[in-house]
């Protein structure tokens, strides 16, 4: 019951559903062929950062049992904190730090909403990150009048292409955040935490966990995780708006899912939520490069989320 | 944990080695360039429209042309499709953006990676080499309001819509359209500001009879989106009004507004032909690839002859079509 | 009913909230106040209302179900589809939307009760499948040009009876009031909401509760997909996928609870009704319609926040699966 999110996990179960996914990729890129393999490599390894950390974003609330619908909606609000920031200071010397810690703040201060309605007000998390949800992006539009915020400082988007060590930087961020959640998820006491309330929240609660605050935590952390997010889409599309990526919610729903994480609550694995957006995004485009339909797509991402489920469920 | 993580490391290589091992197989097709359309969404009926006329220029210029779009009009996605077309070396990337601001610089890494860039709609767009406009905006915008003045005969109150505030090109029309009626007609005065309701029909109904209850002395409505004329229409219809009390202009597919045209409930509908859109857009890709000079007077079939606007790298053509109650069933989309 | 207090309390606010938006609308906002602005608001919030109250009943059981959009979407297609194929009648328009509603609420009720993962998810995932696979069969095709008899003015027919939208939505509230008032099924569906574990444990009579909870929201999603084809003379597929979020925030304003086992049909009602206000008093004030969205939410949070605080002792209704 107290075991380290992660240690009690089937590693089988998970193999199985990942070898699935890259099975796909496969057939995709047997079949079709592809002219440059680091072009494909480079055109997914510009996208993985965004989506994994909002697969973080997903996957932290789940393993607590709860969701958090928000996660686009705090991301894309946050970006265009930033990009308020530095419309209205410019972006010299101290500005550019300080424009990228308001917009942290602001995701991450959605997050805490969320979590003290999750924590304290004893909201439903569906509910909860719903409301977070509508009032992020009406404030968002209201704010920006729905247009996107634009006259950024040119070293915002040339951070896109900044690599480091030959790695390109918005990957090497990934990297960090997701090596930071890992450590805090697996190996600190406050993983043993997470994965008792995901567990049981009324039994940890008797055990003396204090259940309202791993709740905060998760929700403040998932949105910092989205804000991350944020800055990275304001940096790779060079502006910032309101409904930017709104089609993320299923893909980091499933990366989670595919990832080990249990939609129950209690357990889940931050590495292989890694390398199932990773997998995925190869098979996504695969997908493209096959001419299939967008359409095609989000029921073929459906059908796997369900496909995966049921899998579980016999394995259970 | 680390045999998992083991096996799920391999199989996400297994998928990576796969295609490292599969030789260029797309490069070696044959001569004919690939040219890949990009639009705003796919699977809407406009877009259907267009592509066929992607596909008309595929078959009569001898490319490989072909339209792919996400299932929404969100820009992240058309980024994702743009990086692949960049991984899979096509020869000529033209997009119709969702967001000009978003594509600029992935479009800039494709001219980067030697692949031809044409847009549509979307004028002075950084990182493409050509833009196509199939109508002159002024013309168009200006067209729609001098029917609206004339039908109301110039006075009274009208209500404004478009597609969303965001979409540049709407609001490009209703700022022409405003300036013009200030200019001519002073007394013909918008109720409220724009209402972006026009791409839905649902919205635009329901904001339609709103407009309807809070303005009893409504002399006019014009719309930009084609669902917005659509949504007054049935409005008016629901009301037992017609036309001759409400002029009701803007652009609109003409199959879809043929009943309401007839029945008097739609007075004039605006618009080119998307799939002449869709043609000239590769078939000015085409010509991009050929290195051939696009200069004024350039001719690319079902949208004649057209004017080069140099400082914004727009290639202009005057297709506007109207639609009326007795032209209108000559019209197959 | 002990239980039956939060429900009021929420009626309670929301109707305070609502006379709040009467008045100030009638004072200050011009046109708002004639019968006819508020007969629409009714007829614009009636597809919402048919929606929610389908949600209610999978609400009170203590399940989930997002997908009722596309099932509405692939519904209405459907009949669509059967117009240009031959003219039908007002019955079997209702039986055939109404039956694909039905078919496709007891496909989720299996799948959702099976795969026993959070229904979110679930319907989610099936969201997504009901909907791109309409997308893809459809191509985006819009659909109109019906038969005369459907255009006829704003009514349905029932039996050659004619029912405007609010007289069937205000039917369907019967059905729903007596239904879990005054039949054995409503109590079961409330005691399994309010408790679902045991609801589980009792095996066949969880699976026969989610069946109809689901069929319940399905068959009335395709009367609602119906409605609005009717509404509009047009099917655009997917034009109703994107509202389900809203339809889930006006039910739980009304007073239902995610925790299962709560919920009125005045309070959903309300709800729907304050929802469509607010909106309906933004446009004709003028303001922006951008407003509306931060509204609700705010409106969403402070009306459930308290209302939860000081409800039951039981300690923690969230993850406690």
């Amino acid at each position: 019951m107290t075991d380290a999110i992660g240690s009690r996990t089937d590693g089988s179960r998970r193999r199985f559903a990942l070898a699935g996914a890259a099975a796909l990729a496969v057939a995709a890129f047997t079949a079709f062929g592809f002219g440059d393999a680091t072009g494909l490599l480079r055109s997914v390894a510009h996208q993985v950062p965004e989506l994994g950390l909002l697969v973080l974003a997903m996957a932290l609330p789940m393993m607590a049992g709860g969701i958090n619908l928000a996660i686009v909606a705090i991301a894309n609000l946050s970006a265009v904190a930033t990009a308020l920031a530095f419309a209205r200071l410019g972006g010299d010397g101290l500005v550019a730090p300080l424009a990228l810690a308001f917009g942290l703040a602001v995701g991450g201060g959605c997050g805490a909403l969320i979590g003290a309605l999750v924590a304290h007000a004893r909201i439903d998390p569906v509910v909860a990150s719903l409301g977070g949800l509508m009032v992020a992006s009406g404030v968002g539009i209201l704010v920006t009048n729905g247009s996107a915020v634009t006259g950024l400082p040119d070293f915002v988007a040339a951070a896109a292409d900044r690599t480091v060590f030959g790695l390109p930087l918005m990957t090497l961020v990934f990297l960090a955040a997701t090596a930071l959640v890992a450590l805090l998820v697996h190996r600190a006491p406050f993983g043993r935490r997470l994965s008792a309330v995901g567990h049981n929240a009324q039994a940890s609660l008797y055990s003396g966990v204090d259940v309202a605050r791993v709740h905060l935590t998760v929700y403040t952390l998932s949105g910092i995780l989205s804000a991350l997010a944020g800055l990275v889409m304001l940096s790779r599309f060079n502006s910032a708006r309101m409904g930017y990526g709104d089609s993320y919610l299923l893909v980091t729903l499933l990366a989670a899912v595919l990832g080990g994480v249990d939609p129950k609550g209690g357990r889940g694995a931050v590495w292989a939520t890694v390398a199932a957006i990773l997998t995925l995004q190869i098979s996504a485009s695969g997908l493209n490069l096959l001419g299939a339909s967008q359409h095609a797509a989000s029921v073929a991402w459906g059908g796997i989320l369900i496909a995966k489920l049921a899998l579980d469920r016999i394995r259970a | 944990m680390t045999l998992r993580l083991k096996s799920l490391f391999a199989a996400a290589g297994v998928a990576g080695l796969a295609f490292l091992g599969v030789p260029s197989a797309v490069s070696a097709a044959g001569a004919k360039p690939e040219i890949a359309v990009v639009v705003k969404i796919t699977g809407i009926p406009w877009f259907n429209r267009f592509e066929a006329g992607v596909k008309r220029a595929g078959d009569q210029l001898g490319v490989n042309a072909y339209q792919v779009g996400p299932t929404a009009a969100d820009p992240a996605q058309q980024v994702k499709l743009i990086e692949d077309l960049i991984a899979k070396k096509v020869d000529a990337i033209a997009v119709v953006p969702n967001d000009a601001k978003v594509l600029a610089p992935v479009l800039k890494r494709a001219q980067d990676a030697g692949i031809v860039v044409v847009t549509h709609e979307s004028p002075g767009q950084a990182g493409s080499s050509w833009d196509l406009e199939t109508i002159d905006n002024r013309e168009f915008a200006t067209a729609v309001f001098q029917k609206l003045a004339d039908a109301t005969g110039g006075k009274g109150k009208f209500a404004l819509v478009v597609g969303s505030l965001t979409v540049p090109l709407h609001n490009e029309w209703a700022d022409i359209g405003l300036a013009f009626l200030k200019a001519k007609y002073p007394d013909l005065k918008p109720v409220a500001d724009r209402y972006p309701v026009g791409e839905s029909l649902d919205d635009s109904y329901k904001t339609s009879q709103e407009i309807l209850r809070a303005h009893p002395d409504l002399k006019g409505f014009v719309a930009f989106g084609s669902q917005g004329p659509i949504g007054f229409a049935r409005a008016l219809e629901r009301q037992n009004k017609t036309t001759k009390e409400i002029t009701n202009v803007g652009n609109v597919l003409p199959k879809q507004a043929a009943p309401y045209l007839k029945k008097d409930q739609i007075s004039e509908g605006f618009l080119w032909d998307p799939s002449d859109a869709g043609f000239g857009l590769v078939a000015l890709a085409k010509k991009v690839i050929d290195k051939q000079p696009i200069e004024t007077g350039i001719e690319l079939p079902g949208l004649g002859k057209g004017t080069v606007e140099a400082a914004q790298h727009v290639v202009r053509f005057k297709a506007t079509r109207t639609f009326t109650k007795e032209n209108v069933d000559q019209f197959d989309f | 009913m002990a239980e039956s207090r939060p429900e009021t309390r929420a009626i309670r606010r929301l109707g305070a909230g609502m006379a709040l938006l009467l008045v100030g609308g009638g004072l200050f906002v011009p046109g708002f106040a004639s019968t006819d602005n508020l007969l629409d608001v009714v007829t614009s919030a009636g597809i919402a209302g048919l929606f929610a109250l389908g949600l209610l009943m999978v609400l009170i059981a203590g399940e989930l179900d997002i997908s009722f959009t596309a099932v509405a979407s692939i519904a209405q297609f459907g009949l669509a589809l059967l117009f240009t194929r031959g003219d039908l009648g007002w019955a079997s328009a209702i039986l055939i939307s109404g039956g694909i509603g039905l078919a496709l609420g007891l496909v989720n009720a299996a799948v959702v009760t099976w795969l026993r993962a959070p229904p979110i998810i679930t319907t989610i995932a099936l969201l997504n499948v009901y909907g791109g696979g309409l997308a893809l069969l459809s191509r985006g095709e819009m659909l109109y040009d019906f038969p005369v008899w459907f255009s006829d003015a704003a009514v349905f027919r029932v039996f050659g009876l004619p029912v405007s939208l609010q007289v069937l939505l205000l039917a369907v509230a019967t059905a729903a009031t007596l239904v879990l008032g005054r039949t054995h099924w409503g109590l079961t569906l409330r005691a399994a909401g309010g408790n679902r574990e045991a609801a589980l444990r009792q095996g066949v009579g969880g699976v026969a509760v989610a069946a109809f909870a689901y069929g319940w929201l399905g068959f009335l999603s395709g009367i609602a997909g119906l409605a609005q084809a009717q509404l509009l003379q047009a099917v655009t597929p997917g034009s109703l996928i994107g509202r389900e979020l809203d339809v889930v925030a006006a039910t739980i304003l009304g007073g239902a609870s995610l925790a299962g086992g709560r919920g009125s049909v005045g309070g959903t009602l309300l709800g729907v009704l304050f929802i469509a206000l607010i909106g309906n008093v933004l446009v004709l004030s003028g303001l922006s319609p951008y407003w509306h969205q931060a509204v609700t939410g705010t409106v969403l949070i402070v009306a459930v926040a308290p209302f939860l605080r000081g409800r039951r002792r039981a300690a923690i209704p969230v993850g406690a699966s």
